[in-house]
C-alpha cells in the first residue's frame, strides 16, 4: 500500500479540488486576465488563496518536521523540474530565462484557450468539446516534449 | 451553491502541502499539485509501459504515476452532473483546442510547471519560480492585448 500512497492521495484530493474547481470556476490565468482587463479580483483571489494556503500548509509541515526542504532558497538553486532542459548546473540566470520564455508562452496561449490547464480539465468535465481536445493536445504534447524537445538540449541530466 | 475561488484556492494550496508531507508526492519538492507535470507523468508512464519507451517523468511517478488529474476530472464531472451544469458545447474548433493544449503543456514543462505548480514553487521559496509567475502574468497581458482585444 505504501508504494501507492502518492497515487491514492493525489486521486482523493484531486477529486476534492476538481469538485471545488467546478463550483468556483477557479482559474489562475482567468484571475490574472480579469484583474488586468476588468480590475475584477473575484477569480484572482483564487490565486491569492492558493499562495496563502500553500505557505501556511508548508510552514506547518516544516514546523513538525514532515517537510525538511522548506523554505528553499537560492543557495540550493532552482527546485527540480523533471525534464529540465538545463540540468542543475547552469544556475539562476539560465533557469530564469527558461522561466520567462515558458511563462510568456503559458500565459499567452492560456488566455487564447480561455483558461489555465486546471480550468480546461474542469471545462472538459462540464462538456466543453474544445477543452476535451485541449486535453488530448496536452497528452500528445507531453510525449512530444520528452521525446523531441528534451533531447535537443543534450542527454538526460 | 457556488463556492468562492478564494476558498478553492486555499484548499488547493493546503492540499499541495498535505500531498507532499503526508502522501509523499515528492521528489521533486513543491510537486504536490501540478496539472501539466502530473498529466505528463500519467501519460508518459502509460506510454512507457505500453510502447516500451523511456520518456521522462518525475521520480515520484516512476513506480506508479500520480493520479491528480484523474481526480480533478472526476471531481469536476461529479460537481457538473450533480448541479445540472454538464452541457456539450465548444469555445473554439476542437483542432484549435488540441493545438493550444499541445503548446501550453510544452511551454509549461519547459518552465517546470503549470501556473499552479509555479505558484507552489514560489511559496516554497524558489525565486526562479517567482520570475516564472510574473512571466505568466506578462504572457496574460500580451494575450489580452494581442488576442482578446483584437478579436472584436
Amino acid at each position: 500500500m505504501a508504494e501507492y500512497l502518492h497515487a491514492v492521495g493525489s486521486l482523493a484530493l484531486g477529486i476534492v479540488i476538481g469538485y471545488l474547481g467546478q463550483r468556483s470556476a477557479m482559474c489562475f490565468i482567468g484571475g490574472m486576465r480579469d484583474l488586468y482587463l476588468f480590475r475584477d479580483t473575484w477569480l484572482f483571489k483564487g490565486l491569492l488563496g492558493f499562495l496563502i494556503g500553500a505557505v501556511l500548509g508548508l510552514a506547518a509541515f516544516a514546523a513538525t518536521g514532515s517537510i525538511q526542504s522548506f523554505p528553499w532558497f537560492t543557495a540550493k538553486g532552482a527546485t527540480a523540474i523533471p525534464g529540465d532542459v538545463l540540468g542543475k548546473k547552469p544556475g539562476f540566470a539560465a533557469h530564469a530565462a527558461v522561466s520567462v520564455i515558458g511563462g510568456i508562452g503559458v500565459g499567452f496561449f492560456s488566455v487564447v484557450a480561455g483558461g489555465c490547464p486546471f480550468r480546461n480539465y474542469v471545462m472538459a468535465a462540464e462538456g466543453n468539446v474544445t477543452s476535451m481536445a485541449y486535453l488530448l493536445g496536452m497528452f500528445a504534447g507531453a510525449v512530444f516534449y520528452h521525446a523531441c524537445i528534451v533531447p535537443l538540449f543534450g542527454p538526460p541530466k | 451553491m457556488r463556492i468562492p475561488p478564494l476558498v478553492t484556492g486555499f484548499v488547493a494550496g493546503v492540499s499541495a502541502a498535505v500531498l507532499q508531507a503526508i502522501f509523499k508526492v515528492c521528489p521533486p519538492p513543491a510537486y504536490g499539485i501540478c496539472i501539466a507535470c502530473h498529466t505528463r507523468d500519467l501519460v508518459n508512464w502509460i506510454v512507457n509501459h505500453v510502447a516500451g519507451t523511456q520518456l521522462g517523468m518525475a521520480p515520484v511517478s516512476k513506480p506508479f504515476p500520480v493520479l491528480t488529474v484523474v481526480g480533478i476530472f472526476l471531481g469536476a464531472l461529479i460537481a457538473a452532473l450533480a448541479h445540472g451544469e454538464f452541457r456539450v458545447r465548444r469555445t473554439h474548433h476542437p483542432v484549435v483546442g488540441f493545438v493550444l493544449g499541445f503548446l501550453v503543456i510544452n511551454f509549461a514543462l519547459f518552465m517546470g510547471g503549470c501556473p499552479i505548480r509555479t505558484s507552489l514553487r514560489t511559496m516554497y521559496g524558489d525565486p526562479v519560480a517567482l520570475i516564472g509567475l510574473l512571466s505568466i502574468g506578462l504572457g496574460v497581458i500580451l494575450g489580452v492585448e494581442l488576442y482578446l482585444k483584437r478579436r472584436g
